[in-house]
């Protein structure tokens, strides 16, 4: 209903492949073998702008490399990526990231952290400081803006990253296991304001979409509109499932996890992921791989 | 459910500065009254022991010199027109090698830290030429240069250059790859990039490099002065040991001893000041 199925694509991968060449060992480049891992295969996926999409996966399976291509730092081995029309450039100023740890620079203050995409885009000081102490009230972290690195917890590190990630209003946010390191109440308290900020955009001319990477699928359900289960060795698109989990629920993050509904999405999307992981043997692994890659996107509900 | 933020803020209690450093200060063992008293009585138990030894006869003061002579002779050499002459041209050759050296040896160090080729092609040359006993050149640059500040200054250069130049190269290659994956990102490129994460990044390896740095300045200058040169406190220690003036020799070195402290403990300011985001 809200969503127009004609809606332009805003980001297309084309059979990407990636290949990583692992350091040369002498004995080995000597008898011309180098290792070679196979981080992405046969990747396909679009996304429509205003998407919440989660990828989940086991460690390895290359979500990770999926973010940075978008973000410009990895180039595909083979294949074609499309981001607005075209390909993905370094640094793009329409683009946040927001990484598992909190890369905020420990000599900086929260404020001057946030600052940071600001100056890039040259912001002068006033409109920075301005912006840096909204976004930092915003994450909860008021009073604080003086602190330096050190001098924060865990958890409000994360915050302070999360505030420079939004700070610039970047229609593109790639989230990188932003609340893996966690503990599992300030998680759902930070998973609940991101959630509040990105409802409250949905829809409107300052919409983002988002490319959110988790290993787990609890958080992955609980925050998209639509989950990309990957598998690795080589890393591929197993599942592509668009949810229908009410919203706006930034509110409703506690209770939801224990509806019916929400247990029967995570169910389905577990069996999925985990059956395929642990299959042993190699024939069943290979069957899997066939019905993954005629897999596709299916609407739950 | 309304999931509110005051209370994971509230559940970390705010750590004042001081507080902390008071907790980091604190090792196990025993109360700091105790430290200090122990450190006085070590102090005092030396000089003392040395004071007896020679006033005994222990030793023979005339070659061991005695702590009250050395106090009297401090007193004597201080004011003198000569102490004023040699501090000012052994102070001023630390100084400018000091600044060169530094200046030198970092950028030196960054070229090779931010720059693979320049590293491959110069960095194999690097050990060996800094393993040469740098003292040994003294003769060597006071050939070339004469008995002038520049020979001092060279000698100090050569050795101070490489500590540096080492210690910015890792300090460079050191810097946090998140960081710079996140600066990358944010749109930080060459100027900005050097300025805003690489040199910040260095700055504590850099400190620990610059205290060194003077340490060895001093060495170094001291050193070629006392090979040969025209005026300096090193020309003053080989002129007063070879007289048999102990006292007088001791009195320099304890003059050399609190100029080293005095310095270090200005770089100690300036270090916790410029690092103040560690604590």
């Amino acid at each position: 209903m809200e969503r127009e199925p004609a809606r332009p694509n805003l980001v297309t991968f084309s059979n990407v492949r990636q290949v990583f060449h692992g350091q040369r060992v002498r004995g080995a480049a000597a008898q011309g073998q180098e290792t070679e891992v196979v981080a992405l295969d046969g990747i396909n996926l679009e996304i429509q702008a205003g998407q919440f999409v989660a990828l989940v996966g086991a460690s390895g399976c290359g979500k990770t490399t999926l973010l940075n291509m978008l973000a410009g730092l990895v180039k595909p081995t083979e294949g074609t990526i499309d981001l607005a029309g075209a390909a993905p450039k370094l640094p793009n100023m329409d683009i946040g990231y927001m990484f598992a740890r909190d890369a905020l620079l420990p000599w900086r203050t929260a404020r001057k952290n946030v600052e940071l995409p600001l100056e890039m885009r040259g912001w002068d000081r006033k409109a920075r400081r301005d912006r840096a102490r909204e976004m930092l009230d915003l994450v909860g972290l008021k009073g604080r803006e003086n602190q330096f690195r050190l001098q924060l917890s865990q958890g409000m590190r994360q915050r302070v990253a999360l505030a420079r990630t939004l700070a610039a209003d970047p229609s593109i946010l790639l989230m990188d296991e932003p609340f893996a390191a966690l503990d599992a109440r300030t998680k759902l308290t930070l998973q609940a304001e991101f959630l509040r900020i990105w409802e409250q955009h949905k829809g409107g001319d300052k919409q983002k979409t988002v490319l959110f990477v988790t290993h787990d699928l609890h958080e992955a359900t609980l925050l998209a509109d639509r989950v990309v289960i990957m598998l690795p060795n080589p890393g591929r698109i197993a599942e592509d499932r668009f949810l229908d989990l009410p919203r706006p629920r930034a509110e409703q993050l506690g209770e939801l996890q224990f509806t019916d509904e929400f247990k029967n999405v995570t169910h389905s999307l577990f069996e999925r992921l985990e059956g395929a992981i642990s299959t042993p043997a190699h024939g069943d692994r290979s069957a899997a791989r066939d019905q993954a890659t005629t897999t596709t996107a299916s609407r739950a509900g | 459910m309304t999931l509110t933020v005051e209370a994971d803020n509230a559940a970390v209690p705010q750590v004042g500065r001081r507080e902390r450093r008071a907790t980091a200060a604190r090792r196990p063992g025993a109360p700091r009254w105790v430290i200090h008293v122990g450190r006085v009585v070590l102090l005092v138990g030396f000089l003392a022991l040395w004071e007896t030894a020679a006033r005994e006869g222990w030793v023979n003061p005339v070659l061991f010199g005695q702590p009250s002579g050395i106090w009297t002779s401090l007193w004597e050499y201080l004011p003198s027109e000569r102490h004023f002459t040699s501090l000012t041209s052994t102070g001023s050759a630390i100084a400018v090698a000091f600044v060169i050296g530094s200046i030198t040896g970092t950028v030196a160090g960054l070229i090779l830290g931010l720059s693979p080729t320049v590293d491959a092609i110069v960095g194999p040359f690097m050990t060996p030429i800094n393993s040469v006993p740098r003292i040994a050149l003294a003769p060597v640059f006071i050939a070339w240069f004469g008995l002038t500040m520049t020979a001092k200054v060279v000698l100090a250069v050569s050795i101070v250059f490489f500590i540096l130049a080492e210690n910015a190269r890792s300090a460079v290659r050191s810097v946090d790859p998140d960081l710079m994956t996140m600066a990358r990102v944010v749109g930080l490129r060459r100027a900005n990039l050097l300025l805003k994460v690489v040199l910040p990044s260095a700055v504590p390896t850099m400190f620990a490099g610059l205290r060194l740095t003077f340490t060895y300045s001093l060495l170094g200058v001291i050193a070629s002065e006392m090979i040969a040169a025209t005026a300096g406190l090193g020309q003053d220690i080989v002129l007063f040991s070879s007289m048999f003036q102990i006292n007088t020799t001791f009195a320099i070195l304890v003059e050399l001893m609190f100029i080293a402290v005095v310095i270090t403990w200005l770089f100690g300011m300036l270090e916790r000041w410029l690092l103040r985001w560690q604590r």
